[in-house]
């Protein structure tokens, strides 16, 4: 039976029903998967952080309370994998250079394009508008994932977009051919 | 190009349509699996409930119970690997030891980019040592194109525990232990443990964070991680299960290296022994051999040298520990013998001090008068001495 209630499901998640686990899944993994792509930029990666966050959320479902969206709870425990990722990403001096292989085929240019802009705009930045604008989010759910204030993720949010007009509007057309991924 | 007026919705319709996967099978039968306890080191895989709750929709096999036990007891079958651990990740100033095995054989490499050197032709070169070990002799090269360019031959030896990796080892006992079985990394089927613990290091207290992530299948490691003090600097390493090539254990001798034969020059040493010895070795550092006298040895004695008005403290090679502090002694030609480093000289003045320019001195130490002690060059005197070496308890 398909739950409507996210905290009924995450009880019955907690209880470990399989129904409700199957649930879970289907509710997030894509989505999920979707964020930390576009955050990663690494599919690959993403393939793992995904894994790794369901499987952490079967584990801590417990803490969700009900006092917003299951959907927001479960795009911070995400968020929470992936800063472990970029932290040990950062120190083992990981090149981005795979990832880039991976955008290039069998995706078309925009999608090319579109990620590699996003991988110039900062994480922070990044994060707050793919949950907003990509991950339908509202503000005051993506400031519960986030852990900061809605104004700040209002404002992480507006900047990324500037930034990313700036980078793929009329005065940055070929930017496939030169972008890096910055590294913050 | 995008459309100026319409490029927030393009961007944002770009990235939504990204076809979104399916979870994959596997990660629905983790889900399903029963918690793992924390800290407990493994969890039931009872079959019968598990495969009430997980059989009824997936009707498969339970994964089995998979512990870090099992990825050490995995991990020691091995014959030949090749190990590639970072170390000083995060510092700036990261070096690199390679463990290449091959039954019996091993080679380990020490390389660090931080120690490259310019030379007058603005020529930049590394540093690094290497040790074979082939069960037929020990061989060690220690290459600073600025400093040394060093090549010491032992007998056979077995290779110290330090490299002898083990994964058990690496995980602290007091360190709260998260195991995630089933998950993926790179691609390939894992499971991975958690380790999160602190420690005092200078009167504070310090986080440190262990990941072993282990093959599903076969339980080898693949890769760990270490880092420290809220993940500021640490340690990666890969394990790869492969025969190494060849040429790991191959070395070449340069025409302007200095060779160092220990098994020649310890017999010869053992051979001439009388009073003791002073070694000079090659980093410039003086270690005297004197008799050890019947009173409980002493970590600090005065040294005197005939030569020179300077006076010098022998400074006894202890070990640390808890507990009473152990000092290293030696049992020459049935005599018992202490060793020291010499303290109060810089290493320049190692190099130029009156007293050590010839073959032999004359010295006091404590109140021992030695006539006629050896000077011997060496690359290293605690490797020199170490098949004599006996830890003995210090007097406090």
């Amino acid at each position: 039976m398909y739950c409507v209630d996210d905290l009924e499901l995450a009880r019955r998640v907690a209880a470990g029903e399989p129904q409700a686990l199957i649930q879970l899944l289907d509710r997030f993994y894509g989505p999920v998967f979707r964020f930390l792509w576009h955050c990663s930029g690494s599919k690959e990666d993403a393939e793992d952080l995904a894994s790794q966050a369901l499987l952490r959320a079967r584990t801590d479902i417990r803490s969700y309370r009900g006092n917003g969206p299951l959907a927001a709870w479960m795009y911070k425990v995400a968020r929470s994998e992936l800063l472990r990722y970029r932290r040990r990403q950062a120190l083992a001096l990981v090149v981005a250079s795979k990832s880039r292989e991976e955008l290039v085929a069998p995706h078309n240019e925009d999608f090319v394009v579109v990620m590699s802009a996003v991988a110039m705009v900062p994480f922070h930045q990044r994060t707050a508008f793919l949950l907003i604008e990509v991950e339908g989010l509202t503000i005051e759910e993506a400031a519960k994932s986030l852990g900061v204030p809605p104004g700040t993720v209002k404002s992480r949010c507006f900047n990324a977009k500037k930034r990313l007009r700036e980078i793929l509007g009329p005065a940055y057309p070929e930017v496939s051919n030169h972008v890096q991924p910055i590294v913050d | 190009m995008f459309n100026p007026s319409s490029i927030d919705e393009e961007i944002v319709s770009v990235l939504r349509e990204v076809e979104l996967p399916q979870a994959p099978t596997d990660l629905t039968l983790r889900m399903s699996a029963p918690k793992p306890r924390r800290r407990g080191l493994t969890w039931l895989a009872a079959s019968g409930i598990a495969t009430l709750v997980g059989g009824l929709v997936f009707g498969t096999a339970m994964h089995p119970t998979v512990s870090i036990a099992q990825v050490s007891a995995a991990q020691s079958g091995q014959l030949e690997y090749v190990v590639t651990e970072t170390n000083g990740v995060g510092t700036g100033s990261p070096w690199t030891i390679t463990t290449s095995r091959d039954g019996n054989r091993w080679s380990v490499l020490f390389s660090s980019d931080s120690t490259k050197h310019r030379t007058a032709k603005t020529e930049i070169q590394s540093a690094f040592a290497k040790l074979i070990m082939d069960g037929k002799q020990t061989v060690q090269i220690i290459s600073n194109p600025s400093l040394l360019d060093v090549v010491q031959l032992d007998d056979p030896k077995p290779i110290p525990d330090a490299y002898r990796f083990d994964i058990k080892r690496l995980l602290r006992h007091d360190s709260k232990l998260t195991t995630i079985l089933g998950t993926t990394w790179h691609g390939q089927k894992v499971d991975r443990f958690e380790a999160k613990g602190t420690y005092r290091d200078s009167g504070k207290t310090q986080t440190i964070e262990q990941l072993v992530i282990a093959d599903a299948v076969t339980h080898l490691p693949i890769h760990s991680e270490e880092f420290r003090d809220s993940l500021s600097w640490g340690s990666v390493t890969d394990y790869e299960y492969r025969r190494p090539p060849e040429n790991v254990f191959e070395y070449k001798i340069s025409p302007k290296s200095k060779v160092f034969d220990l098994h020649k020059q310890r017999a010869e040493f053992v051979a001439g022994l009388t009073t003791g010895a002073l070694f000079l070795d090659y980093r410039r550092q003086a270690t005297i051999l004197y008799p050890a006298t019947s009173k409980a040895s002493r970590i600090f004695t005065p040294v005197k040298f005939n030569e020179s008005p300077r006076s010098l403290q022998a400074q006894l090679f202890t070990e640390m520990r808890l507990g009473p502090m152990l000092a290293w002694t030696s049992t020459i030609n049935g005599r018992r013998w202490e060793s020291a480093t010499l303290r109060g000289l810089t290493y320049a003045e190692v190099k130029t001090f009156k007293p050590f320019q010839g073959d032999k001195v004359s010295l006091t130490i404590g109140n021992t008068k030695l006539d006629s002690v050896p000077i011997i060059h060496v690359y290293d005197a605690q490797q020199l001495l170490e098949p004599f070496l006996e830890k003995l308890k210090v007097s406090p």
